[in-house]
This record gives C-alpha cells, sequence and structure tokens, in this order.
C-alpha cells in the first residue's frame, strides 16, 4: 500500500478552541497518511481530538495552521466554490446512528438525498440504485419505506453507511460509529466495514475510543493523546510492540472477555491536570524525567526495520516495557 | 456461609408492556462475593437492580417469590425501614458520573447528605476524608468545596464510590459504573473498587454489558436475554464452557487485541420477540420445533445451569466462536 500515492495528508494540524477565558488546544500537532483503500485506525482517550481531527478532515473545521491534502490538492483550493466534489468524495458515518437520520423522513428519502443534491440519479435510475445500496448493506428493501424510529439501531447505522456510500466515496470518516451498538450489532456492522473495504476498495479513517475495535479493523493506526499523535505505525507493530508508554498503559487497561487471560496493568500515576508544557503524558508516567516535564517529544522512528514507520512521541522509548502487555492473572 | 442476598423468581412488570421485562430470575449472594449481570441492551440487567433496591415507581409491578436481604424481606419491608436499611447496608452506584451529581451543589455538599441520610453526620467525616484519599482524590477538604463541573468523569465516578462506601454497607449494588469512562481510567477504578470490596468484605452486584470487565472482576455470573436468565454460573466456567448459543454469540462477537484481525467476526443474526417456547428460538441457528413451542428449563451441565434444549450438542459443538 505504500508503494501508491497518498489519498489523504494532514500535515501538522493545529486547532485550538477558545471557551470564555480558556483556550484548549484539541488538535496540537497532528500527521497523518491515509492510502487509497487503506483503514487508518484513530484511538485515544475521551478529549483527545478525535473528534476535531475528523472535523478537519470533513471540512467542518477549519485548522489554525498545517495542512491537508486530498489527492495533493489542498483542502482550502477544494473547499472554495460548492466544494461538491470532494464532499461527495469524503463521507462521514456518525456514532448514533437514529439521531443522524431526519426522524421525519423514510430510510429510503434519506439513501436517495445525497444522489438528488449531486444530481447522480433520478427516476427509476434512482430507485434502483436504492434498492442496490439497500442491498450492499445487507437491508431488506422493504425497509425503504419505514421511518427511522421504526427500525432497529443496528438496521438504522446500515441504512447511513449505505446513505454514505450512495456517491461512491473514496473515503470514508466514522467517529465512533460502533461504539454505542451492542456487540452482536457491533460484530455485523464491522464485517460490514471490513466487506466494505475489500468489495469497493474504499479508504477509512476509523475513530474509536475502543482499542480492540481499531486493531480488528486497521491497517495501520494513529494513538492520540491530549491532541498529539504519540503513537503511529502498522496494527501489528503498534498493538504487539507498543513504545510509548500511553500505548502501553491502553493495552493493559484493555479487558479481554477471559477471566483466565486477564492483562496485568503496568503501573501509572494517577491523573492529575495537563501541563502545559513537556510530555502532556508525564504526570500519570512512571517514566518521566525532568526532561520530560519541559521538553515536549517530538514523534520519531522506533521500528526495528528500516522505513516500518512505526513511530512514537516519547523521550524513553528504548525502556523495556514496564509489565508484558498481556500476561496470565 | 449463608447468602445475605437471596431472590428467587423475580418478575418485573412495566405498566402497559406486554412481556415482563425481567422474568422469573433468582440468585443467591454471599458476603464478600461478587456477581454479575450481563446481556445486551433492553435485556433488563437495570430493572432487576432497580427492583432490588425498590426504586421503580409503584406502578411497576414487582413479583418474587423471594427476595430477602440480610434477613429482612424487601418486599415486605415498611417505606421507612426500607429507606434505613438502603442509606447503611445497601449502597448504588449508577454509569453516568455527570448524571448522578447535581450541578449546582458542590461535591461535599451532596455526599454529606448521604451520610445524614444513614444518620451518620458527623461521625464518619473523618472516614469520608480517608476514603476519598484512597481512592486517588488528593487534597479532599480542599476538593470538597468544588462544583462537579471541575471534576472529570474518572474523578466523579471515584467521589460516587467513596459516598457509597463510607456507610459501610454490606452490599453494593453497581449499574456499569465504568461504561462512560476510558479503558485506563476504567481499570484504575476497577481495581479501587476490588481493594476496597475486599477490606470491607462487600458483596458487588456488578451490571454490566461488557464482558471483560465482568472476566475481570466477578466470580459468578448471570446471563440475561429478555428478561430471563438463559445460563449462569462460575464465571470461569461459564466463559470457558458456554452452554447456551446467547453466551457463546457474545463471547464470540466480542473483537480482541491478541489473534486473528480483519476476518469477519462471528455475529449472531437479530431476532424477533417470541411468544411461549424458547426466548432466543427466532435468533437461534440450532432451534427446532420443540424449542419454538416450550421453554427450556435451566439445567446443571459441566459446573453452569443453562436453559437449552440442547445444551449438550451447542457445548460439544459450539455454534459460534
Ligand atoms: N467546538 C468546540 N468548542 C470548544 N471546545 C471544543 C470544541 N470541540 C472540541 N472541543 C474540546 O477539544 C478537545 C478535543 O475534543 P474532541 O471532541 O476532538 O475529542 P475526542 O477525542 O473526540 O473525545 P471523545 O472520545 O469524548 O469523543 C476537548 O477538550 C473538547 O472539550
Ligand atoms: N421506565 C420504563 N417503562 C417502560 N419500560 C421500560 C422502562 N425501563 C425499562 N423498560 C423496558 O424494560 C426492558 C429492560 O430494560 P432495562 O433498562 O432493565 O435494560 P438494560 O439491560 O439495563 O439495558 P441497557 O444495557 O440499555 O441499560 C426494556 O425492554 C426496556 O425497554
Ligand atoms: S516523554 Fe517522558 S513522560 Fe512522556 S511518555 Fe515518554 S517517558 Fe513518559
Ligand atoms: S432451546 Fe432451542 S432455540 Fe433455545 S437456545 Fe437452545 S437450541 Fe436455541
Ligand atoms: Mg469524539
Ligand atoms: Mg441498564
Amino acid at each position: 500500500m505504500a508503494v501508491t500515492s497518498p489519498l489523504l495528508e494532514l500535515r501538522n494540524l493545529r486547532k485550538t478552541f477558545t471557551a470564555g477565558p480558556h483556550a484548549v488546544a484539541a488538535v496540537r500537532d497532528v500527521s497523518l497518511t491515509i492510502h487509497p483503500g487503506e483503514i487508518v485506525g484513530l484511538v485515544g482517550e475521551s478529549g483527545s481530538g478525535k473528534s476535531t481531527v475528523a472535523n478537519l478532515v470533513l471540512g467542518l473545521e477549519r485548522p489554525d495552521a498545517g495542512e491537508i491534502r486530498y489527492q495533493g490538492r489542498p483542502l482550502a483550493e477544494l473547499l472554495t466554490g460548492s466544494g461538491r466534489a470532494y464532499r461527495s468524495a469524503v463521507q462521514a458515518v456518525f456514532q448514533d446512528p437514529v439521531q443522524a437520520m431526519d426522524s421525519r423522513k423514510t430510510v429510503g428519502w434519506s439513501i436517495a438525498e445525497p444522489l438528488l443534491i449531486h444530481r447522480a440519479a433520478r427516476g427509476a435510475a434512482l430507485r434502483s440504485r436504492v434498492a442496490e445500496l439497500l442491498g450492499a448493506v445487507h437491508l431488506d428493501p422493504s425497509l425503504a419505506d419505514r421511518y427511522p424510529h421504526q427500525i432497529s439501531g443496528g438496521q438504522a447505522q446500515r441504512a447511513n453507511i449505505a446513505r454514505a456510500l450512495a456517491l461512491e466515496p473514496s473515503l470514508l470518516v466514522c467517529d465512533e460509529a460502533v461504539s454505542a451498538l451492542d456487540v452482536s450489532v457491533q460484530a455485523q456492522i464491522m464485517n460490514l466495514f471490513l466487506e466494505i473495504q475489500q468489495r469497493l476498495s474504499t479508504a477509512m479513517l476509523f475513530i474509536s475510543h475502543a482499542l480492540p475495535v481499531v486493531r480488528h479493523l486497521a491497517d495501520s493506526m494513529v494513538v492520540m493523546y491530549a491532541g498529539a499523535v504519540v503513537e503511529q505505525g502498522p496494527t501489528e507493530a503498534v498493538c504487539e510492540a507498543p513504545r510509548h508508554p500511553y500505548t502501553r498503559l491502553l493495552i493493559g487497561s484493555s479487558l479481554p472477555p477471559d477471566p483466565e487471560r486477564q492483562p496485568v496493568r503496568p503501573p501509572s500515576a494517577r491523573r492529575e491536570a495537563l501541563p502545559t508544557a513537556g510530555c502532556r503524558f508525564a504526570p500519570r508516567c512512571v517514566l518521566a524525567t525532568d526532561r520530560c516535564r519541559s521538553d515536549d517529544p517530538v514523534l520519531s522512528e522506533v521500528g526495528s526495520e528500516v522505513g516500518s514507520a512505526h513511530a512514537a512521541a516519547c523521550w524513553r522509548t528504548d525502556v523495556p516495557a514496564l509489565a508484558e502487555p498481556v500476561r496470565r492473572r | 456461609m449463608s447468602p445475605i442476598l437471596s431472590v428467587r423468581g423475580l418478575t418485573v412488570c412495566y405498566p402497559n408492556a406486554d412481556q415482563p421485562a425481567v422474568d422469573d430470575v433468582g440468585f443467591d449472594l454471599a458476603p464478600g462475593a461478587t456477581i454479575a449481570v450481563v446481556g445486551e441492551s433492553g435485556s433488563g440487567k437495570s430493572t432487576v437492580a432497580l427492583a432490588l433496591s425498590r426504586l421503580l415507581n409503584p406502578a411497576v409491578s414487582i413479583r418474587a417469590d423471594a427476595l430477602t436481604f440480610e434477613g429482612h424481606d424487601l418486599l415486605g419491608l415498611p417505606r421507612e425501614a426500607l429507606r434505613r436499611l438502603r442509606a447503611r447496608r445497601i449502597a448504588m452506584i449508577f454509569q453516568s458520573p455527570f448524571g448522578s451529581w447535581n450541578p449546582s451543589r458542590t461535591i461535599g455538599a451532596q455526599l454529606v447528605d448521604g451520610l445524614r441520610a444513614a444518620g451518620l453526620w458527623p461521625e464518619r467525616r473523618q472516614r469520608l476524608l480517608e476514603l476519598l484519599k484512597r481512592v486517588g482524590i488528593d487534597d479532599p477538604e480542599r476538593r470538597l468545596g468544588d462544583y462537579p463541573h471541575r471534576f472529570s468523569g474518572g474523578m466523579l465516578q471515584r467521589a460516587m464510590i467513596a459516598g457509597a462506601l463510607v456507610t459501610e454497607p454490606s452490599l453494593l449494588i453497581a449499574d456499569e459504573p465504568t461504561s462512560a469512562l476510558d479503558a485506563t481510567v476504567q481499570a484504575e477504578i476497577l481495581e479501587i473498587l476490588d481493594e476496597l470490596r475486599k477490606e470491607q468484605n462487600l458483596a458487588l452486584m456488578l451490571i454490566s454489558h461488557d464482558l471483560g470487565v465482568v472476566a475481570r472482576v466477578a466470580q459468578h455470573t448471570l446471563v440475561l436475554y429478555r428478561g430471563r436468565v438463559v445460563e449462569s454460573g462460575p464465571t470461569a466456567a461459564l466463559y470457558r464452557h458456554a452452554g447456551h448459543p446467547y453466551t457463546q454469540g457474545l463471547l464470540a462477537a466480542v473483537p480482541r487485541l491478541e489473534g486473528p484481525r480483519k476476518t469477519p467476526l462471528p455475529a449472531m443474526p437479530q431476532g424477533t420477540a417470541t411468544i411461549g417456547g424458547c426466548v432466543f428460538a427466532s435468533r437461534c441457528p440450532r432451534a427446532e420445533e420443540l424449542c419454538r413451542t416450550s421453554a427450556p428449563p435451566a439445567r446443571r451441565l459441566n459446573g453452569t445451569d443453562v436453559a437449552c434444549h440442547f445444551a449438550e450438542d451447542v457445548r460439544r459443538e459450539p455454534i459460534w466462536r
């Protein structure tokens, strides 16, 4: 995948919100690349800036600094005028499937709407395209006549995905798209995303706070903490050989459904207010030194293989893991 | 050891519902033991918790063959006696760290209310401060003057735990106590809860849809589906030898940090409500005519109690793995 030219590139993005007297650096420095057909997973705790990244990519927010390029062209340029081509090429799926739909419109209408707006189909062609989209997400065509409150949460999320696929996007931005669903429905929707990647070669920026979900779907992943990327790389490298203490803590905190194989959590200090200088993770990090508290670590390669693109932002990536990621208890 | 909580045939009906939200649920909980109730959304987990503490609106019908806590019949107890029992002996914590606190009053004032209701203020003041420190709230005397918005979700949940345990209850009912928190904070809170539980010999009833949390915390597990216990038993046995297709289906659907990825997850189909017969029949690939006409009774099989006509086959030939 690395040989193709990037579909989407984010370079040193920054976004600060001001809420009253406070300024929140929601995104402090984020760079990432998505290749055509690739699923890039984005994990991080609540408030780490994941949705802000999604909104920047969707053009719903403008960055304070940095640049987004789609197929090599700056987003700012693509969004001048109607931005119609970009807005049909990049589609979103959000967390609450029922709320995302218009409660007064039928499911079929919601799926047809983008096709009508973009004048992509009408009449009989429109009806058959809607039926085809329902089929692609494994929904019965009869559901087209129902209203959002008349279908289950899982069906509603399938309908949202069908709507997102209507204009044959090259990128889906999925922000916590499976987080509110029961495990069996979550598994079905995750399977659907994999099928879409395989069948339609759709790339995805797949955002979730749940590490196992991201590991299952993503080809490569990005870990955010307090607005910055702290680790990124191929999914196997990040999950099996994590190098940043936050990633290690996250892995040790993820509880598998198996009483006999519970992780031993690496030690951590209890959270305090976020520092404004140095490593933002330092107050929780048992490895923190004076340098960590004064100098902000930069993202640098940690992969053993040259060009593996595994990088972490930590001064002490040479320290071996403090606990085996997963061990019998 | 005689149980501190004993439940038999608990059945709860919301007004105008055509089926009970909780149907014939029974279990025992020993002092200091942990039990988990798991199941998907709407399976009746919270209703069980609310029925036990009788926090449901009086229009809701609660029936049980037995509902005894420390020798008291919870259904027969007069309101005032029940209120006193709840204030001192049964503590509850809920999912939403923000929803459980009144935003317009300080954390301290709200914790003091709980102690007053239990008749333990100011006697337990020092103990409250100690517990707040234990759960990781530094400088508690100063922090008690803060309003909830000054606390993170994890800190509110910690303060909630301190407030719940300061009366030294013998039973803690925790309904999704960590579901709104991040994984790292969740793991921390579960550890604190477990330490304090051991110290105070507290019995814990954990309600959760998260099979990882349950695996970590509970000795005994009940799997609820449409208000019925479809399987129950020691957690290790239940996870290792699930004998009910629904238990297997839940376990198989969870994405994991080890093993294959980018492959389809085994996903149970969705189903419809059924009247008569097995509650799971509309979703079960193993269902036969018998399943649609007769409700399977719970049977003991390899350490779990499982309500499936074909549990032997299902265990031998798992339906989802
Ligand atoms: N429109 C806004 N105005 C002010 N602050 C904002 C705004 N949007 C986000 N923030 C703040 O920016 C930070 C990052 O928020 P963001 O929603 O991107 O995080 P997230 O990683 O998506 O979190 P979650 O997992 O809770 O969805 C948070 O501190 C948030 O409060
Ligand atoms: N106040 C109510 N009035 C009527 N029906 C209710 C009420 N509360 C719950 N129910 C119904 O009772 C059933 C059980 O709900 P309950 O809240 O106990 O499920 P749960 O397992 O806790 O679900 P969740 O995981 O979503 O919290 C559901 O069908 C629900 O719709
Ligand atoms: S830079 Fe220092 S404080 Fe930050 S994660 Fe690395 S060791 Fe910990
Ligand atoms: S009783 Fe029949 S329908 Fe019910 S779980 Fe067992 S095999 Fe499936
Ligand atoms: Mg978000
Ligand atoms: Mg509930």
